[in-house]
């Protein structure tokens, strides 16, 4: 009987225009925001794969260690096809070098920042806002409508328990409402594993499934919402009215209002607060160097002598690459340079320290957002997505994180280089192949300026320069949260579309088995 | 009869539940959304007063040191900053202002930016704000499509609609009665929550202006040209239906498209629609114009030689004049494609009226990408400010150089020196001040959007009356 | 079949909708009850079918009382409702057939469908029509061949022939009387004098909640039933 009841249920839905109707919408939805994200990701793909190449040439030019700048980039998450997230707001770039910690983020959407106006249409939000809004638009009668039709009377002049009907109405009606969900599921999948363009491993096939299999515990929570109202409400029409003020203001009101709360009662601090801190680092850094050029005077500098010495703006005492120079002037570059290199290297961890302990504050205000946003279904579920498929702003995090560690993987290798206590760090030549400035004055006096020039060049010549040897450094690759971590961390969001389920079904159990079925 | 058949739907709607519940949630919405932009705007205030004395300190303190032209209009690539100021309509249209950048370092030479110097997090997932735009966009749309879903098909479920045909009334008179009926019905929340909103906003001293109220008076004219769409709109469905569960999930999903589906699809066409290059290749390509500006200088300047970045003592001003303006040549190129880009894609979601709604309060309330564009605007007038302060005080024709890798003369070591020690005092200095719009500038910025939601109001009427005409009463 | 024994139900609020009514109906019975509106026969079949329960009394279907075991009791009696509107979208074989499976018949063919639906004096082109294109006549006899379908010893049936037209109101009787032949119990409460006389074996009237008179069919043929009905009626304003 339970059958019976729920193929009834069933069947009563997909038969009606209006279900034709949303079915055909939803679908229609599934399929162009699909495909219009799976041609963003496709364009992210081929950048990315340029970008990777152009930095890989670019590190390559570096013939001095103190130019070696490393370009990590991030591969866009083929996910995001499905659920859109923050993966297009998050860095998909960030430099590192020895005397560089990873602070300078630039995420695809820094391109145009002005893009982050515009939010995304993607099967998470549709899953969210159409499909929820149609499951009300289906269950917000099912008891109701039967009783003020009176077969609701006729059904129970029958050996039938309350429950079985109960359960079977669920049943068909979920099942029906699911049709459209697997559809354009379906659809999306294809459209993406087809495109030449996109990978999808095995775990990211079950990723989806996870999400598709929240989604569903998601509109079951507003079927049984809607279920539960037409136990209650005497008329259908009264059932429906509450219930879709109850989702406008669950589902679009409450989470930026809960945003808004969670701004004002856990501020943080603007970035330029920590940028002004970390700038006084590098000023201090600075003032220390400059104490160290007051303590070790320089030699006369005599700029014929001198080729391709690159200093950064704003004149620092010493530079960070150096053709040639006469003897003394080149060891008291390079004993500064080493000097200022090893320091900095001390203070680009302190200054990454503080920007990531700024993003951690961040982090727990969202962190904070997130409890809160528990009381809205929709915020859960979209959370719950985000996270299964590796699409949710703590990527940025991790991406820092792992990039400071990869950076303190290049600062070993440097250093096991001699990169960072020898003349490899600005010149490809030990002081001892560089003439003193009193031998370099005599060929200039006795035998002319060309004469120098030619000297020079038997050391150093610009077009004979060869780039470092790289072909053992570490290399960067960005790891993805694994499935059973992303898990464990949605757990709890998992936990709360289930009770909610079980509390409303409970609910609608309670009030069903008591309720005047006249 | 007229007046009859309106009173009778407004009556109808009072005693309804859909207009109470509508009643009680605009009006928490309203109240609670003060209470947060009071919070937020002070917060704003705080933090625009501390940004700009910083600016002024950094400024008044390079005006003491030596080379003082060079150190105020030279180095910026590194701030000092100017910034948007807070808007105290925002609560009208806050137009995703906390995600967007609120400065630049101008120089007389180059404009680096823009920047992001917010209290903005990464981890929170964009949401709106709770303003007019999302409150009234959303939550009104959606009750006038509730309130008269059921207008006409309703009527005819019960029997009513025969009845009422059945006397000589017109047609149209019973569809503008009900039209009225719902717009008043729906007026009254509107104007009582706008003025608790305006009450909290006033106590809590954001600084109302005269002007403001103007702005906050044709505010409500959108308003309600926005509720009006949507009113017909629902009676449009009403009357394409001979059954209101039908009509009602019709009404729900074209809501659905117009409020969150048609402006949800323009972000993602948005780099479709105006090709940018990456902001690196966009800086690489404006330092490469930049380098060869200085090589054809140098060439033809043979004492030349070198050049920094940023214009250095003794630099040829005319060099560093020209090769900046190639700079800036490609990168405000590129910085006007960006906002072209979004504007681009906005205009695309004008078919839905609810994009056009938000736009329009976005230009009233001055905020927004239009409130960002205005600012760029008036930042790069303030650059050419600092320019002509520059040239004021330092000859162009100057062609004093620290001549790299040739040992000065001693004439030009003291002509170093004079130039370097030019005194300037801070109150000459050009502070950049933003203005915000006349209220003739922003009525006529926001005209097209006025005409185009009259249009859409007109449209549906139009649809509404021929589909009434022809529907099937019994 | 049918018994009711002191059936009483008093509401929260004080109102006494039936005050210890007794009746019986047996096998191949028809018992007709009248009464104004409002009167307690609705209240009465309600009880049966354990919609609501007896404040004091019993109401036993086949000896099962269907407060005490009301899944039971519900297996042996069939229900004709007032006024029902069935599922719009299904068609009239479909809505037989779910409310066949729900009464225990599972087993049954569309032919078997058909034969009831012919019965009842449904035409052929209806079978397989949507029911939100019937009349209420045709709804009104799918609703009595759901009954029939069911094949339960007891029928309740609640104001069966209002609004129907006179014709459609004769073949009604037509069925009901090929049922009492068949053996059913059947109980019907009606305003519809002139049909209770016809097919009546037994009538009982009812007034604010008490069967205030019972008349069997050789009694009420000698006495002007509607007479009586109405003197019944009016000794309430008297």
């Amino acid at each position: 009987m339970l059958f019976t009841i729920a193929k009834r249920r069933f069947l009563a839905n997909i038969l009606t225009s209006r279900f034709i109707v949303a079915a055909v919408l939803i679908e229609v939805l599934f399929i162009s925001s699909t495909a219009v994200l799976i041609r963003g990701y496709a364009r992210r793909q081929q950048q990315f794969h340029t970008e990777v190449q152009k930095h890989d040439k670019e590190m390559s030019n570096a013939d001095v260690y103190a130019q070696l700048s490393v370009r990590l980039d991030r591969p866009p998450e083929p996910l995001s096809i499905f659920s859109a997230g923050a993966d297009r707001r998050i860095a998909g770039s960030v430099s590192v070098a020895h005397n560089a910690a990873p602070v300078m983020i630039s995420g695809a959407e820094e391109d145009n920042p002005l893009l982050s106006v515009f939010s995304s249409l993607d099967m998470i939000t549709i899953i969210q806002i159409i499909l929820s809004l149609t499951v009300l638009l289906f269950s917000y009668n099912v008891v109701s409508e039967e009783k003020e039709k009176g077969t609701l009377r006729l059904v129970f002049s029958n050996n039938l328990p309350r429950h079985t009907f109960l359960a079977g109405n669920i049943l068909g009606g979920l099942l029906s409402l699911f049709l459209p969900l697997l559809l354009g599921f379906l659809s999306a999948f294809l459209l993406a594993y087809l495109h030449p363009a996109v990978q999808l491993t095995g775990t990211d096939m079950l990723r989806l499934v996870l999400v598709i299999l929240a989604a569903m515990l998601f509109l079951s929570v507003f079927y049984s919402l809607g279920v539960l109202f037409s136990i209650l409400m005497k008329r259908s029409s009264t059932s429906l009215v509450f219930l879709l003020f109850i989702w406008v203001f669950l589902v679009i009101l409450l989470p930026p209002g809960i945003i808004s709360i969670v701004r004002q009662i856990k501020p943080v601090e603007s970035q330029s607060a920590i940028d002004q801190q970390a700038e006084a680092l590098r000023k201090e850094w600075y003032k220390r160097m400059w104490e160290y050029k007051d303590n070790h005077p320089r030699p006369e500098f005599i700029g014929e002598f001198i080729r391709d010495r690159y200093v950064e703006t704003g004149y620092l005492p010493y530079a960070y690459h150096l053709g040639y120079a006469p003897r003394e002037v080149a060891e008291w570059l390079i004993n500064g340079s080493i000097y200022g290199h090893n320091l900095k290297i001390e203070y680009e961890d302190r200054i990454y320290e503080l920007y990531h302990q700024y993003n951690v504050l961040l982090y727990k205000q969202a962190v904070l957002a997130d409890q809160l946003l528990r009381f809205s279904p929709s915020a859960v579920f979209y959370k719950f997505a985000c996270q299964i498929t590796g699409t949710d702003a703590s990527v940025q995090l991790r991406f820092m994180e792992q990039a400071e560690q990869y950076r303190q993987r290049l600062i070993q290798y440097i250093r096991n280089k001699g990169g960072l206590s020898s003349y490899r760090l600005i010149t490809g030549n030990p002081p001892e192949a560089f003439l003193p400035v009193s031998d370099l004055i005599r060929v200039r006096d006795t035998e002319g300026y060309e004469r120098v020039k030619s000297v020079i060049e038997k050391v150093y010549n610009p077009k004979d320069v060869k780039p470092l040897d790289l072909s053992d450094i570490p290399r960067f690759k960005f790891l993805r949260l694994s499935l059973t971590d992303s898990l464990n961390e949605t757990l709890p969001d998992l936990i709360v579309l289930i009770l909610l389920n079980l509390l409303l079904l409970t609910g609608c159990w309670i009030t069903f088995i008591r309720s005047d079925v006249r | 009869m007229f007046k009859n058949i309106v009173i009778r739907e407004l009556m109808d709607h009072l005693k309804s539940l859909r207009l109470l519940i509508t009643f009680l949630l605009l009006i928490v919405l309203m109240a609670v959304s003060s209470v947060l932009f009071l919070q937020e705007y002070q917060q704003q205030m705080r933090d625009f007063s501390r940004n700009t004395a910083e600016t002024r300190d950094i400024n008044s303190k390079n005006v003491t040191r030596p080379a003082a032209l060079f150190n105020l209009f030279s180095y910026n690539w590194q701030g000092p900053f100017v910034y948007k100021s807070p808007n105290r309509l925002a609560f009208i249209s806050e137009g995703q202002e906390k995600n967007l950048p609120n400065s630049f370092s101008p120089s007389a030479f180059k404009i680096y930016g823009p920047y992001k110097k917010l209290r903005s997090n990464v981890f929170l997932d964009y949401f709106a704000s709770l303003d007019w735009a999302l409150i009234f966009g959303v939550v009104l749309s959606f009750a006038a499509i509730i309130l008269v879903y059921d207008s006409i098909c309703g009527e005819k479920e019960k029997g009513t609609l025969r009845l009422a045909i059945a006397n000589s009334v017109p047609r149209s008179t019973l569809l503008l009665g009900k039209f009225l009926g719902g717009f008043i019905a729906l007026a009254v929340p509107v104007i009582l929550g706008t003025l608790i909103q305006l009450l909290v906003l006033i106590l809590g001293g954001t600084g109302f202006q005269s002007a403001d109220w103007i702005r906050v008076m044709l505010s409500l004219v959108f308003i309600f040209l926005y509720l009006s769409c949507y009113l017909m709109i629902g009676l449009f469905i009403s009357s394409r239906s001979n059954n209101s569960s039908t009509s009602l999930v019709a009404g729900l999903l074209v809501w659905a498209m117009f409020v969150v589906v048609i402006p949800g699809v323009s972000g993602m066409i948005a780099s479709d629609m105006v090709k940018l290059p990456s902001r690196e290749v966009a800086l690489e390509n404006a330092w490469s114009h930049w380098s060869d500006v200085i090589r054809k200088y140098n060439q033809e300047n043979p004492e030349t030689t070198g050049a920094s970045g940023h214009w250095s003592p003794g630099e040829p001003l005319e060099r560093a004049i020209l090769a900046a303006d190639a700079w800036s040549e490609v990168m405000n190129d590129f910085r006007n494609r960006q906002i072209e880009q979004v504007s681009a894609a906005r205009r695309v979601t004008f078919i839905s009226p609810t994009a056009v709604f938000r736009s329009g309060l976005e230009t009233m309330a001055e905020s927004g990408i239009y409130h960002y564009l205005k600012f760029y605007k008036q930042v790069v007038d303030f650059g050419l400010t600092q320019r002509q302060f520059l040239l004021d005080h330092y000859p162009l024709a100057s062609r004093w150089f620290f001549p790299f890798g040739k040992n000065p003369s001693p004439e030009d070591i003291d002509n170093y020196s004079a130039l370097s020690r030019i005194k300037i005092s801070m109150d000459e200095v050009p502070q950049f001040q933003e203005k915000r719009l006349s209220l003739n500038e922003n009525f006529y910025a926001s005209l097209p959007y006025f005409a185009l939601l009259f249009m859409f109001c007109i449209v549906f009427y139009v649809a509404a009356h021929i589909s009434f005409q022809k529907y099937d009463v019994r | 079949m049918l018994k009711a024994i002191d059936l009483t139900k008093r509401y929260e609020d004080g109102i006494l909708a039936l005050d210890h009514v007794n009746f019986e109906v047996k096998a191949g019975e028809i018992f007709c009850m009248l009464g104004a509106n409002g009167a307690g026969k609705t209240t009465t079949i309600n009880l049966f079918l354990n919609f609501i329960e007896p404040t004091d009394g019993k109401a036993l279907i086949n000896g099962i009382d269907s407060t005490k075991e009301p899944l039971k009791a519900k297996k042996y009696v069939a229900y004709v409702s007032e006024n029902v509107m069935l599922y719009s979208n299904f068609t009239a074989r479909q809505n037989l057939d779910f409310f066949a499976k729900l009464g225990g018949k599972t087993d049954l063919t569309k032919e078997d469908y058909y034969q009831v639906m012919r019965q009842v004096g449904l035409q052929e082109k209806a079978f397989e029509a949507k029911l939100k294109t019937f009349s209420k006549g045709m709804r009104q006899k799918l609703g009595i061949s759901i009954a029939i379908i069911k094949d339960a010893p007891a029928i309740l049936l609640d104001e069966p022939t209002s609004g129907l037209d006179p014709k459609a109101s004769a073949e009604f009787q037509k069925i009901l009387l090929d049922l009492k032949e068949k053996g059913k119990s059947i109980f019907m409460s009606t305003h519809d004098i002139f049909r209770a006389k016809t097919v009546a074996d037994r009538v009982g009237i009812m007034k604010e909640g008490r069967l205030v008179m019972m008349r069997t069919r050789e009694e009420f043929l000698e006495e002007n039933l509607e007479k009586l009905y109405l003197d019944y009626m009016q000794e309430k304003t008297a």
